[in-house]
């Protein structure tokens, strides 16, 4: 497979977590895999809790910026995102006191 | 076992179990201190450092007294701080659940624990991805605005005791205001909402501090009678909200207001101030010709006063929450708020002053003294019947 085939199965995304305090770019996702694995990926490589304080797992959602919508885990990322495109980690947060 | 036996248990921060501390927010925490300090640049981003053990001072190594959080930044800069143990004690909680489990220890026991560090071999750096991608950071400057702190100090009202190391949070009473509203419509389930605002920088201090600037009422949340989730769909309703209002503003915090409560904290203040059996009796006046008349809470009771007591348990549950406590409203605080009023009710009647707050006092005998009763319990606490 020659570069130019690899680089069209890849898109550049900048990341951000909902937070705005951490933000990466990601030069090379590749277009097959879908938004839940893509997901994953960034939660390990960007250091994202995975967990809240209480040790229930936290559940993150795609907001793709350029639409102003959330995505589905089984979404796949070379149809839904373009080149450059940014995209935020939303998470679910238990924000009451049931937690306590 | 009984409940009163206690148990020295070692938790070791390296089993193969996975249950290692997150030391990520202690890093954050370090690294935004060096930035307040302006030891660090003022930038975002993933904060690189390395926690280690400070060795217990009586039992050595390896047993772990506290930790020493370190943080350093590409291009200068460094930071430290010490974490105290209690950092890792959700992780001696969740320990002790195989204790529990063997019989060891019963649910609810009062257990102590100590901490214990081994080195291991630094591990491999990362360079493998194995789904096919790698991500390179973005550090940004912080959106800082240079500001001179005693300009807000000096249209602000300090509020509950100060504490080393505390952030100075200036909210606006319309923002209060707005949260008490959104607590009462929300009717029986919890309800929240996320707090914008802007970050300052002094840096002739130096000091950085955080100006709140408006709530945005939480939508699209999942809500019962104790809890509320803010969901994917309430952070894109707030980004929404950011972009519409155009200010360059930054989520600041978010809060929720817990409904199991509400009614108990109305209740208890209540009953508090109103209740004949509540120890609420304030001071005893004396009369001249011998008699006395005891000044119980609701003949003072104001709607002033109602204002100070709920803004006093805001307060209280906010400076909490701030510092990592429980989130939320609880009885707690609105007992202590009704028993410091109470207090200053108190000493607010004199010999002199009494006829201007009780109109049935006799007007040909004179108050010759006030005396103040004292409580069996300085502050009570109160079971409320919620049936």
């Amino acid at each position: 497979m020659g570069q130019a085939a690899a680089a069209a199965m890849t898109l550049g995304l900048q990341v951000s977590d909902v937070s705005g305090q951490k933000s990466v770019k990601a030069p090379a996702v590749p277009a097959y895999s879908t938004v839940g694995e893509l997901i994953q990926g960034l939660l390990m490589r960007m250091g994202l809790a995975r967990n809240d304080v209480e040790g229930r797992p936290l559940t993150y959602r795609v907001r793709l910026e350029r639409e102003g919508r959330l995505l589905t885990g089984s979404e796949v990322v070379g149809d839904a995102l373009k080149e450059d495109d940014h995209i935020v980690l939303q998470p679910n947060i238990d924000a009451g006191g049931g937690g306590n | 076992m009984t409940g009163h036996t206690h148990y020295q248990c070692a938790l070791d921060l390296f089993a193969p179990d996975g249950h290692r501390p997150d030391w990520e927010l202690a890093l954050e925490s370090v690294a935004f201190e060096g930035i307040r300090r302006g030891h660090l640049p003022a930038v975002t981003g993933t904060p690189r450092g390395a926690v280690g053990p400070i060795w217990h001072a009586e039992l050595g190594e390896p047993y772990v007294g506290a930790f020493r959080a370190l943080v350093r930044r590409e291009g200068g800069g460094a930071a430290s701080s010490e974490i105290p143990t209690a950092y890792v004690r959700a992780l001696a909680r969740s320990a002790s659940a195989i204790f529990v489990e063997k019989g060891a220890l019963q649910a609810g026991d009062v257990f102590t624990y100590l901490v214990c560090a081994f080195p291991t071999p630094e591990p491999a750096a990362d360079t493998d991805s194995p789904d096919g991608f790698v991500v390179e950071e973005i550090v940004e400057p912080l959106p800082l605005d240079e500001a001179p702190l005693r300009r807000f100090v000096a249209t602000a009202v300090a509020q509950g005791p100060p504490m080393d190391g505390d952030v100075p949070v200036f909210i606006p009473q319309s923002v209060l205001n707005e949260a008490v509203e959104l607590s009462r419509k929300a009717g029986d389930v919890e309800t929240g909402g996320v707090l914008l605002g802007k970050l300052h920088r002094d840096s002739a201090l130096p000091e950085v501090f955080v100006e709140i600037t408006a709530l945005i009422p939480a939508r699209h949340t999942v809500s019962d009678a104790t809890k509320v989730t803010f969901t994917a769909e309430t952070w894109s309703a707030v980004e929404t909200a950011i972009a519409l209002r155009g200010r360059a503003e930054s989520k600041a915090g978010w809060f929720a207001v817990a409904a199991d409560t509400r009614a108990e904290i109305v209740e208890t203040a209540v009953s508090r101030l109103y209740s004949p059996n509540a120890d609420n009796e304030l001071c005893v006046l004396k009369f001249r010709d011998g008699k006395v008349r005891t000044v119980v809470a609701r003949e003072l009771a104001s709607g002033r006063i109602f204002e100070q007591i709920c803004r006093a348990a805001r307060l209280t549950a906010f400076l909490r929450d701030v510092r990592g406590g429980e989130s939320g409203l609880r009885v707690s605080d609105i007992d202590a708020a009704v028993a410091n009023a109470m207090e200053r009710l108190a000493s607010t009647i004199s010999a002199r002053n009494a006829p201007a707050y009780l109109s049935d006092l006799p007007q040909d005998v004179d108050v010759i003294a006030v005396e103040p009763v004292v409580h069996k319990v300085a502050r009570p606490m109160r079971y409320v019947n919620r049936g």
